[in-house]
């Protein structure tokens, strides 16, 4: 082996061992991610998207509901039993933090109490607003203990006479004021348990880890696995249904991962089949795995050295990208010629191969500034991979450079006659414009998701089960303290309907500025003086005169006691819900939120200041949308940058010709795909940009194209075909944004070989 | 041998599976079959609500709609009032401006009881409370229902009483000064609902 020989086996050995090295001493958990919210940028700007992603992280995707489903006439007592020990079980294992099942009502009973106990320091601050603004109204002499007295006593009676009375009765002798039964209307739907069923018991967990983790999925799943056959002591023919963020994280994965066995085994089988038609050195493909092997290498290493935390989603795209690198393997054997050192070859295809590559290149390296954490480590990936594949190519095939792949050259030529050429270019760019005026863009991150409809009604029913219906907007009101989001909610709730208020933890809270005027010396010696007044107003109205010793007790603590403190009673209040009710505040360092359901057709009033409406997932559409468009405009730098390349290569006539024959096979492939209704999005545009590079590889190649040495059109060919099909394979995948590059890129190509084949931007030759 | 085992559970089984039946005596069941028959009654009642808060009952007024097939509403005279409806699915109260509200999940075993009371369901009663059944020979009757003491019932007593084939009275009592008493007078038997009256009062 010559020294030169030995000097390039050791650099790609050297290269391979650096690369693996580097990757070796990475931790998989730390370095790479299967996150989706990773793919959008940690410090998004828009607000929404901002909540959404906190919410994702936040208890609330940590909730998994669980039905458990006994045959008709399983006693009530086994049922419950049963549902006992379902959520003693998920409690014992690691993965959950909280299992509570729904009949028990335990957790309304700690409501109730919570509220009664702190009945004068939540809900005593509102009413008395409520009676202040009645007695200036009322504008008598009468002092405001005595008249609120009066007020109070005639209150009760009212509400004694009506027929919802029966089921206050005891709560009354502690509460004549009825904070807590005006409370019980306002908030019913707060602490609403779910209708009873006889053959059925619901279970409300809490898992330790996120669902997007591995550890908030399998050891959850495993958990429920052993709840389930520990309940079933009790209930033999019991069947758990349950459904949580976690089930879908790991079906999507599970369904992305079967998906992708299948479409690349379909992908190899077909690029094997055509590669047979045109190679009859069939196994001497086995040279491109080094080659592939030392791309992929040295894209991952560079990607993972540029960025601390890498998307999978990156590698799966960037897999197929670096297909291109594949191309320079097939140009630089297949045009080798009978007698030619492989030095000569080199020189010979080297503009095409820059060219092709540069462009590439460059294209790809302009999405490394792209604000989406996606986009830009797919740049800066292909990137890698497309410099590391092409000197990986020269260097390789340089240690074999009589390797002959022994093409067939099927001696078919379809070029146009030099005189149709224009006509008909101006004709594809008329039907280019055309369709591409009809362009009709909306992005929509379901297209993402692999759908599981069985999945989406299997949750829907367990959701109604449990009382959670769609039918209402959900509202997020933010502030920087307790007292500011409290503050805006009121202004958002006093824009609601009368008859359907806004359903929130919120209205258990009082307004700043009520505790504030309740807790003045002033208003504490009123209602020091209101108590002797009361009880003798209710003694003149026929009340027993120790009928309410336990509000007197109660209320003389609350006024002997100080305040405690807006901020600190609103912190402890909410940190001691219980139950799902929990989820319906947050407080971090950021600030504080509370969640509101309104009617769907509720619109936030201009005044109201700090809230969003979430939609779902739909409401990140936008967000998409933007991000699209960023990636467009640095599409555009890519194409221009392309188009200069070309141009310093290859002159400005020729460049320009070779540029647009990319452009036109995009153009048109986008035209075609508008003119039958398609809807595009941001993986269109990202399939659009790999088929521009690929298109653009074509048009290099064809420089070398001659028809005395037909193996560089057999290249362009075989380069062209298995592209073709390994994308059009992806066109049968499930997910849509799948389905959307893989369209794209199969028509920019298959126009692209269209037009090398009948060299319409006449090209060829120029480098044979 | 066989035979007369046969017999004798023949005979048997029926008596032991009628509710109450050391309790009621034929001619009971047979006025508990005249009170059943009416397909629809509607009666106006007076309401004593018996509270240790106070020392007079608070009274209140309105009509009463039964309807065998589909349960028993109350509709107050005072205004603002909501509808109460007891129905085999539970509580209902139906407020004029068209909020409705169940009674919490805690009241169903409740409201299950007295549904069964308003329906006769003897059946159901049986397994909560002992009856006491008198009469006097004018005519009146009453039937006390007392609460059994494994019963996780919320009322200690249930008390009907009457004349003849009329149901005159309800007491529903938790404790001796808990307590609301029904009084209805002028009750209308077997009038017809109409559809609006079906769909107002009813669920």
């Amino acid at each position: 082996m010559p020294g030169s020989k030995h000097y390039t086996l050791v650099a790609l050995f050297a290269f391979v061992a650096l690369c693996g090295a580097w990757l070796l001493s990475l931790d998989p958990r730390e370095h790479f991610t299967t996150d989706v919210t990773e793919l959008l940028p940690a410090n998004e700007r828009d607000p929404e998207a901002r909540l959404a992603l906190s919410l994702v992280h936040d208890r609330q995707s940590r909730v998994v509901l669980v039905a458990l489903d006994a045959p008709a006439g399983t006693s009530a007592a086994a049922l419950a039993s049963a549902a006992r020990t379902h959520a003693d079980t998920l409690l014992a294992s690691r993965a959950f933090v909280t299992a509570h099942p729904l009949a028990d009502q335990t957790w309304q009973h700690t409501l109730g109490r919570l509220l009664h106990a702190r009945r004068f320091d939540l809900l005593l601050p509102g009413w008395l607003t409520t009676q202040r603004d009645a007695y200036a109204a009322d504008n008598t002499t009468v002092p405001f203990p005595d008249w609120l007295a009066a007020r109070a006593t005639a209150a009760l009676d009212a509400h004694l006479a009506s027929p919802a009375a029966a089921a206050t009765t005891e709560l009354v002798a502690s509460d004549p004021l009825l904070l807590l039964v005006a409370l019980a209307d306002q908030s019913a739907s707060l602490a609403a348990a779910p209708a009873a069923s006889p053959t059925r018991a619901l279970v409300w967990a809490e898992t330790r880890e996120g669902p997007l983790t591995e550890a908030g999925q399998q050891p959850v799943f495993d958990a429920l696995a052993a709840a389930e056959t520990a309940a079933r002591a009790h209930v033999p023919e019991l069947v758990a249904h349950f459904t949580g963020v976690a089930r879908f994280a790991a079906a999507a994965k599970a369904s992305t991962r079967s998906e992708i066995t299948r479409l690349n085994t379909i992908a190899i089988a077909c690029v094997l089949a055509l590669t047979a038609l045109f190679l009859r050195r069939f196994y001497s493909l086995l040279h491109l795995l080094p080659v592939i092997l030392i791309a992929t290498l040295g894209a991952t290493a560079i990607t993972t050295l540029v960025f601390p935390r890498v998307h999978v989603l990156v590698f799966v795209l960037g897999s197929l990208l670096s297909g291109v690198a594949v191309d320079y393997a097939f140009q630089l054997v297949l045009a080798r010629r009978e007698n030619e050192p492989y030095p000569a070859r080199l020189r010979r295809l080297a503009l095409p191969l820059l060219g092709g590559a540069g462009t590439t290149f460059a294209g790809f390296l302009v999405l490394s500034v792209s604000e989406l954490p996606l986009v830009r480590q797919l740049g800066v990936y292909v990137a890698a991979g497309i410099v590391c594949g092409l000197v990986a190519t020269v260097l390789y095939f340089s240690l074999f450079p009589r390797l002959d792949f022994a093409p067939r050259h099927p001696s078919l030529r379809f070029a146009l006659p030099n005189r149709i050429r224009l006509p008909l270019l101006v004709v594809l760019t008329a039907l280019s414009v055309f369709g591409l005026s009809r362009l009709h863009w909306h992005d929509d991150l379901r297209n993402l998701e692999y759908p599981s409809p069985a999945l989406r009604a299997e949750d829907a029913a367990l959701r109604t089960a449990f009382g959670q219906t769609d039918a209402g907007a959900t509202l997020l009101t933010r502030g920087a303290t307790y007292a500011e989001a409290r503050s805006r909610w009121q202004q958002l709730s006093a824009g609601a309907p009368a008859n359907a208020p806004l359903s929130s933890i919120a209205s258990l809270l009082p307004v700043p500025e009520d505790y504030r005027a309740a807790t003045t010396p002033e208003t504490r010696a009123q209602l020091a003086a209101f108590l002797p007044s009361f009880l003798a107003a209710a003694k003149a109205a026929g009340f027993e005169a120790e009928a309410f010793a336990p509000f007197q007790r109660d209320f003389t603590a609350y006024l002997n006691a100080p305040s405690p403190g807006y901020e600190p009673l609103l912190r402890d209040t909410l940190a001691s819900l219980p139950g799902p009710l929990a989820l319906l505040a947050h407080s971090d360092e950021e600030g504080v939120w509370f969640l509101s359901t309104a009617p769907r057709a509720f619109a936030i009033p201009s005044a109201a200041e700090g809230t969003l409406s979430l939609s779902g997932i739909e409401g990140l559409n936008h967000l998409f949308s933007r991000y699209r468009a960023a990636t467009a405009r640095l599409s555009l730098v890519g194409i221009l940058a392309l188009v200069v390349i070309s141009c310093a290569l290859h002159g400005p006539r020729l460049g320009l010709r070779t540029a647009a024959l990319p452009l036109l096979a995009t153009g048109l492939a986008f035209g075609v795909l508008a003119l039958r209704g398609e809807t595009f999005g941001l993986f269109h545009l990202l399939g659009a940009l790999l088929g521009v590079c690929l298109a653009d590889d074509y048009a290099h190649f064809a420089h070398i194209d001659d028809p005395a040495h037909p193996q560089a059109r057999t290249a362009i060919r075989l380069s062209g075909l298995t592209t073709a099909a390994s994308f059009a394979v992806l066109m049968t995948s499930e997910i849509p944004a799948v389905t959307a590059l893989g369209a794209t890129v199969t028509l920019i190509v298959v126009f692209a070989l269209v037009f090398v084949e009948t060299d319409l931007f006449s090209l060829h030759g120029h480098h044979a | 041998m066989t035979f007369r085992l046969f017999v004798f559970l023949l005979l048997a089984i029926p008596a032991f599976a009628e509710p109450y039946a050391a309790e009621l005596s034929d001619t009971w069941r047979a006025r508990l079959v005249e009170l059943t028959k009416p397909r629809t009654i509607t009666a106006t009642f007076s309401e004593s609500r018996h509270t240790p808060l106070k020392r007079v009952p608070v009274v209140v007024t309105g009509t009463v709609r039964i309807y065998r097939e589909r349960g028993l509403s109350l509709s107050y005279d005072q205004k603002h009032a909501p509808l109460i409806i007891l129905d085999d699915r539970g509580l209902l109260l139906r407020h004029p401006d068209g909020r409705e509200q169940s009674a919490p999940p805690e009241a169903e075993n409740d409201l299950r009881l007295l549904h069964a009371l308003f329906a006769f369901d003897l059946v159901t009663l049986e397994k909560s409370y002992a009856l006491v059944a008198s009469d006097s020979p004018d005519g009146a009757w009453t039937l006390t229902f007392t609460r059994r003491p494994d019963s996780n019932a919320g009322y200690r007593e249930l008390i009907l009483s009457g004349n003849a084939a009329h149901l005159a009275a309800i007491t529903l009592a938790k404790t001796p000064n808990l307590k609301t008493a029904i009084t209805l007078a002028s009750p209308q038997l077997n009038s017809v609902f109409n559809s609006d009256e079906l769909a107002r009062y009813f669920r």
